[in-house]
């Protein structure tokens, strides 16, 4: 359980960083927090030249509220997001979520942007980006541009960048005032990877809900959102009997792949009962603003 | 008959300062291995030492055309690759064969030969400058495979048709048992009721922190092997490697330093303990290897495995007359040495009738080879799989006649006045409090209060469980149980060597290795116990077989029994003969002399005195003051061997409350109560430390771990930590526990085993409370482990369903 050889590259700048990854895109491999990835070179699973490190490059973390958006650099580490009062206001879905992301001595050294490039549809904070649509900024030498979650994800462990670029940031919308979320997992033991996950947010006039978004992880290749759950929201009050009704049909909506320790229909059950509990805690939040 | 006219031995063991027995005296290893400064095999640097790594089977069940080697020697930094071709001379393949009339043999190759039977079975190995370049190699290497269609569960290897598994194989079974005591069909015939279930304990493994790990050097001047292995057994170690590398003992020398836990998988000998010292000698360098987890997951050993068909005669009134055991063992690919793949099916079919009066018996089974890793021993042999079936099958009739699980155990129980029992399985139970511990747990549980919580919980919608497991357990086995095996190995005795050196202080020189047992202090109390001495006067060495006797180890729970037996033994002669030069000091006769806080003195008349550190210097230092016919010598051996009986019989009984989600079929633990009796205690905090984590490691059985191979391709699909879940620190409840002091009559000080009880009375007493849970769904039967959120919501929809059909009548 050793890694190949390859040479270790640490530039210090974003525009050094982005210069090397244009050298040998497909032979250069980025490193951010690790938790992902040196497991998997340790077992050879990826083998790569070069390993371009972006923990020394400045100015690749923190995060920051730009207009509606809550602007969280790539090297964030997941503990930064979730324990900082600013993503706590403007976005405190991803804040909660982040605490479900393995242990505090992970969610010390993983980061943000490794976990949405790592695009693994189990993972907390790809759920959360697919529900609240947010947007995933690459850059490489050639420029910058923006992606929807929905369309960065294109399979399991699988993301829509191209190789010389870079995941620089992820924008989150900012929490529109009032509005009530939710997110619930299911993991077999406390720190461990979830079979699914569900993220929700929704907002309230006169207590009937509207503009719901509701996504869920592990159930398919790339977390995905519910448009059918959605509207079987809209305008209608959330209760505990709506909040099954949905999981339910979030249940029916979703066709998770067969594994060796998790069936299909089981996957499928735990679909229903993280929507559920993932709108019942917006139901609690909803209380908690009364 | 046995003979058990010595139902009570009297060792002639004096206890001079009594209060350094059951003191929880701090662990004197504690600052060395909390503070990091524990020193492990992997640790262990020696100049120009070389690294090897190995290049495994990727196929369950393959022939060899070819192993080609020439791109991997050709690497820079690689200094030899090895195959099974190289090693076939220059080592022996492992046979480890038992003797029973059934048996046949396997030959497990130190790097296969001809076929691999398993994923993860050793077929070459590279040694390079480091471990990177030797993984480097190791992928070069061309393996050259015919896939053959692989032997994945028991019932393919029972067919009468199976291919032979191993040369001049007639069945598919290493080997097959029965025994039958009393009139087992009269009183099927007779009873009122007769149940017949299966039990089903999945493959899992130890898991130890740290993995094995070999380091081996050969000294060129006297051809002296040096390895520093990762073993609870160093000895045993030494005679395994020397056998198998044709290197004579006297010039092996096994260190075992600090072992990050061992759990039963270290005390086996495994190839690739062979293998090192071979390359080290072959090469005249250091070499080291280190086990990383997926080679621990894959390729050591697993354990359990067994499916176990219970057939149980029992009267209206509570009353279990007879248990038929039919027992089938997973056994993996090869017989392990020294246990050999008889261990779990003997021990299992002796066993299985546990700690109830039952009047007659019939235990079958056998073990079947399959092409998955090799089946070892693990923490709680047996015991596991047969106390989680026997106890189910025990619940599952309380159920149907409508009696309180605990009452119905009760009026079957053995008890305390009826010992020495010699059980139908074969066993001589020594010492019991198999009720009373029944009865302390239902008392400081509160077992009433638990249920009506339980009732008003259910009507919240919540689906709680209440489970009790209790049972008896063969520790420090004697010689008849491996006998009575026909093992390679015939365990039965350990031996200790205290040495008094000039300034009165003590060493004590033991094989029984510890891996977190706390023998550095444990067996130092025994000593400071009977010398009146103080504690830290006390130094216990072992780990390295240049200095500690020949022992077996540290294994199935007999360190104290045995390892501490000894040193007791010991100790008692070193102190007759203190005495004795104390009475010749003191000018009284032996008998009159006393001894307090580690001073001699006639008795009545404690003025006059002579401290053990005098005796020590006269001895030492000034023996022309001895009395004629004593020597200058203060050091004593002892060997003990563990008869009368069959072993020491601890007993235990657990009960836990768990939490079953309706909605996921997740169990969480409320509440963890146990009861042990392992005898008089020497240091409660370590036989609690034992429970503790005996307990976490059946949780981890109970719900979590898994060996899950894919049964069409024989792949091993829990090869990392990702999908093989082990408990931790969340997991595991507060533990409440209380302790009974049933001395063994035969032990000296009494003592019995502690370190299994937690981990065999847990997957019982889980699987019970689960099913206790799930009856408030309906009927379902809770037969199959580890109880994973998937199996227990299936049985919810189960329940579900049958209640659902209004044709089922279910009057409970
Ligand atoms: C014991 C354990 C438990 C864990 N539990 C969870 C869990 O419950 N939920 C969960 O979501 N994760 C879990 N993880 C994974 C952890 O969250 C990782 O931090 C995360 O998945 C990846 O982040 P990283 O910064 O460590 O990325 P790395 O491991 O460094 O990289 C991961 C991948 O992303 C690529 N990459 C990284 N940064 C960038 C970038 N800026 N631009 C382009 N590509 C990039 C890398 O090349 C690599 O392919 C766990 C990990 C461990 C070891």
């Amino acid at each position: 359980m050793k890694p190949a050889q390859f040479q270790l590259l640490q530039p210090t700048t974003r525009a050094e960083a982005l210069a090397v990854l244009a050298e040998q895109p497909d032979e250069t491999v980025i490193l951010a927090g690790g938790q992902s990835l040196v497991p998997l070179m340790n077992m050879r699973f990826v083998t790569a030249e070069r390993i371009l490190d972006l923990n020394r490059v400045s100015g690749l973390g923190g995060v920051e509220v730009r207009g509606d958006r809550l602007v969280v650099g790539a090297m964030t580490r997941h503990r930064e997001a979730e324990l900082s009062p600013v993503v706590l206001d403007a976005c405190p879905l991803l804040a909660h979520a982040e605490r479900h992301v393995g242990y505090v001595s992970i969610r010390n050294r993983g980061t943000v942007g490794g976990t949405i490039a790592h695009a693994d549809t189990v993972a907390q904070v790809p759920c959360v980006a697919v529900a609240l649509d947010a947007r995933i900024v690459l850059e490489s030498v050639r420029g910058r541009r923006e992606l929807a979650a929905g369309d960065f994800f294109v399979g399991n462990l699988m993301n829509a960048r191209e190789p010389d670029e870079a995941v620089t940031e992820v924008h989150f919308p900012v929490r529109p005032v009032g509005s009530l979320f939710g997110f619930a997992e299911f993991a077999r033991k406390v720190g461990d990877f979830p079979l699914v996950t569900a993220a929700v947010r929704l907002e309230q006039g006169a207590g009937l809900s509207r503009s719901a978004r509701i996504a869920v992880g592990g159930a398919g290749p790339t977390p995905v959102r519910l448009a059918e759950c959605e509207s079987a929201l809209e305008g209608r009050e959330l209760t505990g009997a709506l909040a099954e009704e949905v999981g339910r049909l979030a249940a029916e909506s979703v066709s998770p792949a067969d594994s060796p320790f998790v069936s299909t229909d089981y996957r499928r059950n735990l679909v229903r009962v993280v929507v559920r509990r993932a709108l019942e805690q917006a139901l609690d939040c909803g209380e908690e603003l009364r | 008959m046995r003979d058990l006219s010595a139902y009570s031995v009297d060792h002639g063991i004096e206890i001079a300062s009594p209060n350094m027995l059951g003191a929880s005296v701090k662990r004197v290893e504690d600052p060395r291995l909390i503070g990091g400064h524990g020193r492990y095999v992997t640790d262990v640097e020696r100049p120009g030492m070389l690294h090897a790594t190995f290049v495994r089977s990727p196929e369950a069940h393959a022939l060899i055309r070819a192993v080609d080697t020439t791109a991997a020697r050709e690497l820079p930094g690689v200094v030899a690759v090895f195959t099974g071709e190289d090693l076939r001379e220059a080592t022996s393949a492992i046979r480890a064969d038992a003797g029973y009339p059934t048996w046949q043999t396997s030959a497990r190759p130190i790097l296969a030969v001809d076929r691999v039977r398993f994923v993860g079975e050793p077929m070459a190995m590279v040694v390079a400058v480091d471990r990177y370049v030797a993984e480097d190699a190791a992928s070069l290497v061309m393996l050259d495979l015919e896939s053959l269609p692989p032997i994945m569960t028991v019932d393919q290897g029972l067919a009468p048709d199976v291919e032979p598994f191993h040369d001049g194989w007639e069945t598919g079974c290493y080997v097959t048992r029965s025994k039958e005591s009393g009139d087992v069909d009269g009183l099927f015939a007779q009873a009122d009721h007769t149940l017949k279930l299966r039990m089903t304990t999945q493959r899992y493994a130890a898991v130890p922190m740290e993995g094995r790990a070999v380091v081996a050097e050969l000294d060129p001047h006297d051809e002296v092997l040096t390895i520093w292995d990762s073993t609870q057994v160093p000895h045993l170690a030494r005679t395994g490697i020397s056998q198998h590398l044709g290197h004579p003992e006297h010039r092996v020398r096994i260190i075992a330093p600090d072992v990050g836990g061992g759990f039963g998988l270290k005390c086996m000998v495994f190839p690739e303990e062979i293998a090192i010292p071979f390359a080290a000698r072959a090469l005249r360098r250091p070499v080291k290897w280190v086990e990383d987890r997926v080679e621990n997951l894959t390729a050591s050993a697993h354990a359990r495995d067994a499916r176990d068909d219970l057939e149980i005669a029992f009267n209206d009134d509570g009353e279990l007359l007879a248990l038929k055991a039919h027992v089938v063992i997973d056994s993996g690919a090869y017989s392990v040495w020294p246990y050999t793949a008889s261990m779990e099916l003997g021990t299992a079919v002796n066993q299985m009738p546990g700690p109830y009066r039952f009047r007659a018996y019939r235990g079958e089974g056998a073990a079947v080879a399959t092409n998955k890793t090799p089946h070892g021993p693990f923490r709680g042999v047996s015991r596991v799989a047969a106390t989680f079936a026997l106890e189910r099958v025990v619940d599952e009739v309380a159920r149907f006649l409508d009696m309180d699980p605990i009452e119905l155990r009760k009026r079957n129980l053995i008890r305390s006045d009826e010992f020495p029992w010699e059980s139908p399985g074969g066993y001589v139970f020594d010492s019991g409090s198999y009720i009373e511990s029944l009865e302390k747990l239902a008392e400081m549980s509160d077992v009433a209060e638990l249920r009506r919580r339980q009732r008003d919980l259910r009507e919240q919608g919540r689906y709680i469980g209440i489970g009790v497991s209790c049972f008896n357990e063969q520790t420090a086995h004697s010689f008849a149980e491996y006998a009575e095996r026909g093992t390679p190995v015939v365990v039965g005795y350990d031996k200790a060597h205290v040495r008094m050196d000039a300034d009165g202080k003590v060493t004590v020189f033991v094989d029984t290795h510890a891996q977190g047992q706390g023998h550095e202090t444990s067996y130092a109390q025994l000593v400071a116990a009977q010398l009146s001495i103080p504690f830290e006067d006390v130094r216990v060495s072992f780990g390295d077989t240049e200095t500690a006797p020949a022992g077996m180890g540290t294994f199935a729970s007999r360190s104290m029994a045995m390892g501490g037996g000894s040193i007791q033994l010991a100790t008692r002669d070193l102190k007759a003969k203190l005495v004795r030069l104390a009475a010749h000091m003191l000018e009284a006769s032996p008998e009159d002399v006393e001894l307090r806080e580690g001073m001699f003195f006639p008795a009545g008349a404690p003025a006059r005195s002579v401290s053990v550190r005098e005796i020590a210097r006269m001895v030492h230092l000034q023996s022309n003051k001895l009395p004629p016919g004593e020597d200058p010598l203060l050091e004593t051996s002892y060997s003990y061997r563990g008869d009368p009986g069959t072993g020491t019989f601890p007993n235990c009984a657990q009960l836990v409350v768990v939490d079953v989600d309706p909605d996921t079929g997740k169990v969480t633990l409320l509440d963890y109560f146990v009861v042990e009796d392992c005898g008089p205690v020497i240091n409660p905090m370590l036989v609690e430390g034992q429970i503790h984590g005996g307990v976490a490691q059946g949780i981890g059985g109970a719900l979590f771990e898994h060996s899950l191979y894919d049964e069409e391709s024989g792949q091993p699909l829990a090869t990392t930590f990702l999908d093989y879940l082990m408990p931790g620190a969340t997991d595991v409840p507060d533990i409440r526990l209380e302790h009974l002091y049933t001395p063994s009559p035969w032990t000296p000080g009494g003592v019995k085993g502690a370190a299994e009880a937690g981990t065999t009375g847990s997957p019982a007493a889980i699987a019970n409370a689960v099913a206790d849970a799930l009856r408030g769904f309906g009927d379902v039967l809770v037969d199959e482990l580890p109880l994973t959120p998937e199996r227990v919501y299936a049985h919810i929809l189960a329940a579900r369903a049958a209640q659902a059909t209004p044709a089922t009548p279910d009057p409970r």
